[in-house]
C-alpha cells in the first residue's frame, strides 16, 4: 500500500521541479512580451524628456526579454504629478518608471502637493545634474571673470518658483560668496530665464548643463554676452564636497571662487546648506525609479540593465550628439544613498531653507 | 545666397524628406480640423521618431506639420462654430454664420487662399528678415507681453458681443478659472475647494471643447436642423461657391497683405503669439472697414483677416528658435528638442555652416502652405455638405471627437466633469447672448499675464508701465476700449435694431441669473482672496474686483430691461421674467441631451471607452434620433473602428481602466 504521505512526496517534488524551473525561465525571459512605461514629470524637448527617452531607446537592449519601454510625458508641478501617478500606481513588476528630476526639496520642505514618499521608492539608476551660473558681461561695473561677480553692484537672478532647488542653489551660492543680488522668480523653464537675460529682465542665471552647453554657450558664452561665473560642480573623491567637472574645466566651483577671494576654505551653516542641498543633486538630479514595492527581482534587473546600458557605446555616442556630453549613471544604490542623505539634512539646514522660502515669498511681496 | 537656397530646396524635395514633408502636412491638417489637438500635440507624439532620421527629413515632417495646423482648424471652426485651434477663434464670428447661410464652401475657398498666401508670406519674412531682427525681439519683454495680453483681451471683450461689459466681464470670468490651482509663484495653492484635482489648475482642452462645443452640440441635437439653414437646393454648388471665395480673398487682396503683416509681427514675438493674432486681424478688419453692419453675420472679411494672419505667424516664429535660441511658444519649445536631438545648436551656426537647412526650413513652410490649402480645397467642398445633413447624423462623431479631445490631454475621468461643466455653462452662456470668446481667451492669457506681470513688477517695480512698447500698447488699449463705446452706443441710438436673418435671439432671464450668479462667484472669490499674500491675491483681486462691478451693471440693466418690457407688455416685472425664459422645451430637452453625455461617462466608468462611445453612438441613433437600426449600427461600428485604429494603433493610449472590462 502506497502511503498517501509519498504520493504526497512525490507531487511536491514534481511541483517543486515545475516551479523553480519556471523561476528560471522566468529570470531568463523576465521583460519578455513586457512594456515598461517611463512616465517623464515634464514637457517634451526639454533636458528630461530628452534624457529619458535616450534612456528608453537603449535600456531595452539590456533587460532579458527586450521589453518595450516607452516614454510618456505627464507634466506639472515640477514633476511631483507624474511622482504622484507612479507611487500610487500599484503595479509591483517593474512595468512603470518615474524619470526625471526627483522631488528631494518638495518632500525636504513638506509640500503638500506630494503624496508620496520619495525615501520608499526602489532607486534604479541617477545621473547628475551639474549647473552652471553665469551673468551678463555687461552688469555693473563689468563681470568679465568669475572673479568680477565679487564687485557686482546690481546683480538680478533669476529663478523657476519658490521651492525649487535651482532657486534655492543659485541664492544660497550667492549669498556663500557674500555677493548681494535682487532675486526674480516664476520664469517658465530655461529657454524664458535665457529670454530674461537677453532681454535684460535679469542679469543672471543658473542652468543645467544640457541646455548650457546645447544652447547657451553657442549662442551666448561665445558671443561674449554672458560670462559663466560659478558651478555646482561633481562630488568629489571624499564625497564632503565639489570638484570641476570635466566637460566644463574653465568655470570654479563656489568653494574655489570663495578660497580665491577669501584665502580660507568655506565653512558655517551657509555652507553646510549649500552642500547638503547640491550634492544629492551632483549624483542624482535625475534618475530611473520604481514604486515602492516592487518585486526584487525586476528592481534588481533594471538597475544591473541601467548599468549595462551606460556602458554601451551606442547610448553613449547618441547622448553625445543630444545633449554634448557622456552623462554618467549612478548605481541605484549609490543615488539612493545621496537622495537619502539630503533627505535626512539636519533640522537647523531644514529650518534654513524653509526660512529662505518665506524671505524669498516676502520678497515678492510689494 | 541663391546657391544655398536652392541647396535648401533640394534638402527638402529630395527622397525621403518630401515624403515626410506630405506626411506631416496630413497629419498638421488633421490635428488642426479636428477640436482638442493642435500643433503642440502633434509637435509632442511626432518629436521622438525624429531620433531615427536625418536633419532635413525631420525638420521637413515637423515644420510641414506646423506650417499648416492652422490651415486644417478653419474646418471646425466654420462648420460647426468650434475653433479647430486657439488661433482660429475669431474665424468662427463671420465663419459659422457663412456656413448657416449655406456658403461655408465660399468661407472655405477664401480662408484657404489667404492662409496659402499668409503662410507663404511669412515663410519668406523669415528668410529675410533673421540678420536684422534681433533688436526688435529684445525689446519686446515681460512687460510687453502683459500689456499684448490686456490688449488682447479689451479687443475680444469688445468685439464678439452687442455689449462691450459682458464681453469684458467675461474675460474676467476667463481670467478667474485660470486663477484656480497653483499660484504662478509656487507658494500658495488658490480656489482649489480642498480637491486635489485642482492643484495644477483647471485643464485647458476640456474648458474650451466644453465651451464651444457641448453647446453647439445641444443645439443640433436638440432641433435636429441641419448647420445651414438654407436649402441645399437654394444655392449653387459648393465648387462654384469656393471660387467665388477664391475671388473674395483676391478681391481684398489689401486686407489680406495688412493681416498678414499683423501676423508675421505677432509671430515673431516670443510669449503670447497664436492665440490672439486671430484676434488682433479680426480687429483691425472691423476697425478699419467702412460699412461694419455684416461683420458677425457671415461677413466674409472677418474669415479672411484671422485666416491671412494665422498662417502668417508661423515662419517668423521660428526666428527667434532657430536664431536665439528662445522659443516663443510651447511648439517652439518642442522643436527646439527637435533640434537638440539633431545634434543642431541653435544661434548663428545656423546661419553660417547650417544656412542651407534654415533654408530648407523656409522651403518646407511654402511648399506645406501651399500642399495644405490645396488639399484642403480638395476635400473641403464634400465636407462642407455635412452642414447639409439633419444635426442629429453628425452630433455622433461629435460626441465621440470632442470626448476622446478632451481625455487625451490629461487621460483622468475629472476631464470629463470639467468638459461637461463648462458645456453647462457655455449652453446657458450662449442662450443668454453672452459672448463665449473672450471667457476662452481669458482662460488660455490668464497665467502666460499674470506670470509677466509678476515678473516684470519683480524686475522692475511699476517702472514697467514707462517702457515705450508698454506705454504705447496701453495707449492702443484705451484707444480700442473708446471706439468701442462709442460703436455700441452709436448702434444703440438707431431707430430700427439691426438684426441679421441669422443672429441668435437671446433669452434675458437666463443672462440675469448668469449675472447673478457671476456676482456671487466673483464675490466669493474677492472675500477668499483676503488671506493670501499680496504677490498671490494681486491678480484675483484685480479681476474679482471689476468683475463684481461689471455684474452688478448688468444685472440692474437687465431687471430695468425687464421692467420696461413688462410694463409695455401689460404685465408686471415677474410676467416678463418668465417670458424671457424663451423656448422652455428646447431647454429642457437641451437638458436631456447633456443626460446623454453624462451617459458616456457613466458607461466609460463601466467598459472604457472603447466600448462606451460607440455603444452611446449606437443608442443615441436609434433612440433620440429615431433613425434605423442600419443607420445606427453603421455609424456606431466606424466610430469603433476609429477609435481602435487612432487610439489603440496610431497614437497608443491608455484607456479608463474600468470596471467592468
Amino acid at each position: 500500500m502506497i502511503s498517501y504521505g509519498r504520493i504526497l512526496m512525490c507531487g511536491v517534488v514534481a511541483a517543486s521541479g515545475v516551479i523553480s524551473f519556471a523561476t528560471s525561465a522566468i529570470s531568463d525571459e523576465y521583460f519578455k512580451d513586457k512594456t515598461i512605461t517611463f512616465y517623464v514629470g515634464y514637457s517634451p524637448g526639454g533636458g528630461s524628456d530628452l534624457t529619458g527617452r535616450l534612456v528608453a531607446r537603449h535600456l531595452n537592449n539590456h533587460l532579458p526579454g527586450k521589453p518595450t519601454i516607452i516614454v510618456k510625458n505627464m507634466p506639472g508641478a515640477g514633476g511631483v504629478i507624474a511622482f504622484n501617478y507612479v507611487g500610487k500606481s500599484g503595479k509591483r513588476d517593474g512595468s512603470i518608471a518615474y524619470w526625471g528630476s526627483g522631488p528631494v526639496i518638495q518632500q525636504l520642505l513638506d509640500d503638500p502637493a506630494l503624496q508620496v514618499d520619495l525615501s520608499k521608492f526602489e532607486m534604479i539608476a541617477g545621473t547628475p545634474g551639474n549647473q552652471v551660473f553665469y551673468v551678463r558681461s555687461d552688469a555693473a561695473p563689468g563681470i568679465k571673470q568669475p572673479m568680477d561677480i565679487f564687485a557686482a553692484e546690481e546683480l538680478s537672478a533669476g529663478g523657476f518658483q519658490l521651492r525649487s532647488n535651482k532657486d534655492l542653489a543659485e541664492r544660497l551660492g550667492l549669498q556663500v560668496l557674500g555677493v548681494k543680488f535682487k532675486y526674480v522668480t516664476g520664469f517658465k523653464g530655461n529657454s524664458q530665464a535665457r529670454a530674461g537675460v537677453q532681454q535684460g529682465l535679469i542679469n543672471g542665471f543658473l542652468e543645467g548643463l544640457p541646455s548650457y552647453l546645447g544652447v547657451t554657450v553657442p549662442t551666448m558664452v561665445e558671443t561674449g554676452m554672458v560670462t559663466p561665473v560659478y558651478q555646482l560642480g561633481v562630488p568629489n573623491e571624499a564625497g564632503d564636497g565639489q570638484d570641476r567637472d570635466e566637460v566644463v574645466p574653465d568655470v570654479p566651483t563656489v568653494s574655489e571662487l570663495y578660497e580665491k577671494k577669501f584665502g580660507k576654505k568655506p565653512s558655517g551653516k551657509l555652507w553646510e546648506a549649500y552642500l547638503s542641498l547640491t550634492a544629492p543633486y551632483s549624483i542624482s538630479q535625475r534618475f530611473l525609479a520604481v514604486p515602492p514595492g516592487t518585486s526584487k527581482e525586476a528592481v534588481d534587473l533594471l538597475r544591473a540593465g541601467m548599468l549595462e546600458t551606460a556602458k554601451d557605446p551606442a547610448f553613449q555616442k547618441e547622448m553625445v550628439k543630444v545633449i554634448k556630453y557622456k552623462l554618467p549613471v549612478y548605481s541605484g544604490q549609490r543615488a539612493a544613498k545621496a537622495i537619502e542623505q539630503g533627505l535626512n539634512s539636519s533640522p537647523e539646514v531644514k529650518a534654513y531653507l524653509k526660512q529662505l522660502v518665506a524671505e524669498g515669498k516676502k520678497q515678492s511681496v510689494r | 545666397m541663391w546657391d544655398v537656397a536652392l541647396q535648401g530646396l533640394l534638402l527638402v524635395v529630395q527622397w525621403p524628406a518630401f515624403g515626410y514633408l506630405v506626411f506631416g502636412v496630413l497629419v498638421g491638417l488633421y490635428v488642426g480640423a479636428v477640436p482638442g489637438l493642435g500643433g503642440i500635440v502633434a509637435m509632442s507624439i511626432l518629436l521622438p521618431f525624429t531620433f531615427d532620421m536625418e536633419a532635413p527629413s525631420a525638420f521637413a515632417m515637423l515644420l510641414g506639420m506646423y506650417a499648416v495646423t492652422c490651415t486644417g482648424d478653419t474646418l471646425s471652426s466654420v462648420l460647426l462654430g468650434v475653433p479647430g485651434t486657439a488661433a482660429s477663434q475669431a474665424t468662427i464670428l463671420d465663419g459659422y454664420p457663412l456656413a448657416q447661410k449655406g456658403e461655408a464652401a465660399r468661407a472655405f475657398g477664401a480662408a484657404y487662399t489667404v492662409s496659402a498666401i499668409g503662410g507663404v508670406l511669412g515663410a519668406l519674412v523669415l528668410a529675410l528678415s533673421i540678420p536684422v531682427i534681433r533688436p526688435l525681439i529684445l525689446a519686446f519683454a515681460q512687460p510687453e507681453f502683459f500689456m499684448l495680453g490686456v490688449l488682447g483681451l479689451t479687443m475680444v471683450g469688445s468685439l464678439s458681443g452687442n455689449s462691450v461689459s459682458k464681453g469684458l466681464i467675461a474675460a474676467m470670468f476667463g481670467l478667474l478659472i485660470a486663477q484656480i490651482g497653483s499660484s504662478v509663484q509656487g507658494g500658495t495653492s488658490r480656489y482649489d475647494f480642498g480637491l486635489t484635482y485642482l492643484l495644477d489648475g483647471m485643464p485647458l482642452v476640456p474648458v474650451v471643447l466644453g465651451f464651444f462645443a457641448i453647446p453647439e452640440l445641444i443645439g443640433l441635437a436638440v432641433r435636429n436642423e441641419s448647420i445651414a439653414k438654407v436649402e441645399y437646393k437654394s444655392r449653387i454648388g459648393g465648387r462654384g461657391l469656393m471660387v467665388e471665395g477664391i475671388r473674395d480673398a483676391f478681391r481684398h487682396w489689401w486686407l489680406v497683405l495688412r493681416c498678414a503683416v499683423i501676423g508675421m509681427y505677432v509671430g515673431l514675438l516670443p510669449g503670447i503669439g497664436g492665440s490672439i493674432v486671430d484676434w488682433l486681424a479680426y480687429g483691425h478688419a472691423v476697425q478699419s472697414a467702412k460699412d461694419k453692419s455684416q461683420f458677425g453675420k457671415g461677413d466674409i472679411r472677418g474669415v479672411i483677416a484671422p485666416e491671412a494672419a494665422n498662417n502668417a505667424t508661423r515662419g517668423p516664429a521660428l526666428i527667434p528658435t532657430a536664431a536665439f535660441g528662445i522659443p516663443g511658444t510651447a511648439s517652439m519649445a518642442v522643436l527646439l528638442g527637435a533640434f537638440l536631438i539633431q545634434g543642431l545648436t541653435p544661434g548663428p551656426e545656423m546661419l553660417k555652416s547650417k544656412l542651407d537647412l534654415t533654408f530648407s526650413f523656409v522651403w518646407t513652410l511654402v511648399i506645406a502652405n501651399i500642399l495644405g490649402a490645396g488639399l484642403m480645397m480638395l476635400w473641403s467642398n464634400q465636407l462642407a455638405r455635412a452642414t447639409f445633413l439633419r444635426g442629429n447624423l453628425i452630433v455622433p462623431s461629435i460626441i465621440l471627437f470632442v470626448f476622446m479631445g478632451s481625455w487625451m490631454s490629461g487621460r483622468h475621468i475629472g476631464d470629463w466633469y470639467v468638459l461637461l461643466l463648462f458645456g453647462f455653462i457655455g449652453y446657458v452662456m450662449k442662450s443668454g447672448g453672452w459672448p463665449r470668446p473672450p471667457f476662452v481667451l481669458g482662460f488660455i492669457l490668464g497665467p502666460i499675464m499674470e506670470n509677466a506681470l509678476d515678473i516684470s513688477i519683480q524686475a522692475f517695480g511699476w517702472e514697467w508701465l514707462l517702457r515705450p512698447i508698454a506705454l504705447t500698447l496701453l495707449v492702443m488699449v484705451v484707444a480700442t476700449l473708446l471706439f468701442a463705446m462709442l460703436g455700441v452706443h452709436r448702434r444703440r441710438r438707431l431707430p430700427v435694431k439691426p438684426s441679421g436673418n441669422f443672429e441668435e435671439s437671446f433669452d434675458p432671464s437666463l443672462s440675469l441669473l448668469l449675472g447673478i450668479v457671476l456676482f456671487a462667484v466673483f464675490a466669493y472669490g474677492f472675500v477668499h482672496a483676503q488671506h493670501w499674500s499680496l504677490a498671490t491675491a494681486m491678480f484675483p483681486l484685480a479681476t474679482t474686483g471689476p468683475g463684481i462691478l461689471l455684474a452688478l451693471a448688468i444685472v440692474l440693466s437687465e431687471i430695468r430691461d425687464m421692467k420696461r418690457g413688462g410694463m409695455s407688455a401689460g404685465g408686471g416685472f415677474g410676467a416678463a421674467f418668465m417670458a424671457g425664459f424663451g423656448d422652455r422645451t428646447s431647454h429642457q430637452r437641451g437638458i436631456y441631451v447633456l443626460l446623454w453625455l453624462v451617459g458616456v461617462i457613466v458607461c466609460t466608468v463601466l467598459f472604457s471607452q472603447l466600448i462606451a462611445i460607440p455603444l452611446i453612438m449606437l443608442l443615441y441613433l436609434r433612440f433620440w434620433a429615431h433613425e434605423g437600426w442600419a443607420i445606427a449600427i453603421g455609424q456606431a461600428l466606424v466610430g469603433l473602428a476609429f477609435l481602435y485604429l487612432m487610439f489603440e494603433i496610431a497614437i497608443p493610449t491608455a484607456w479608463y481602466d474600468a470596471v467592468l472590462f
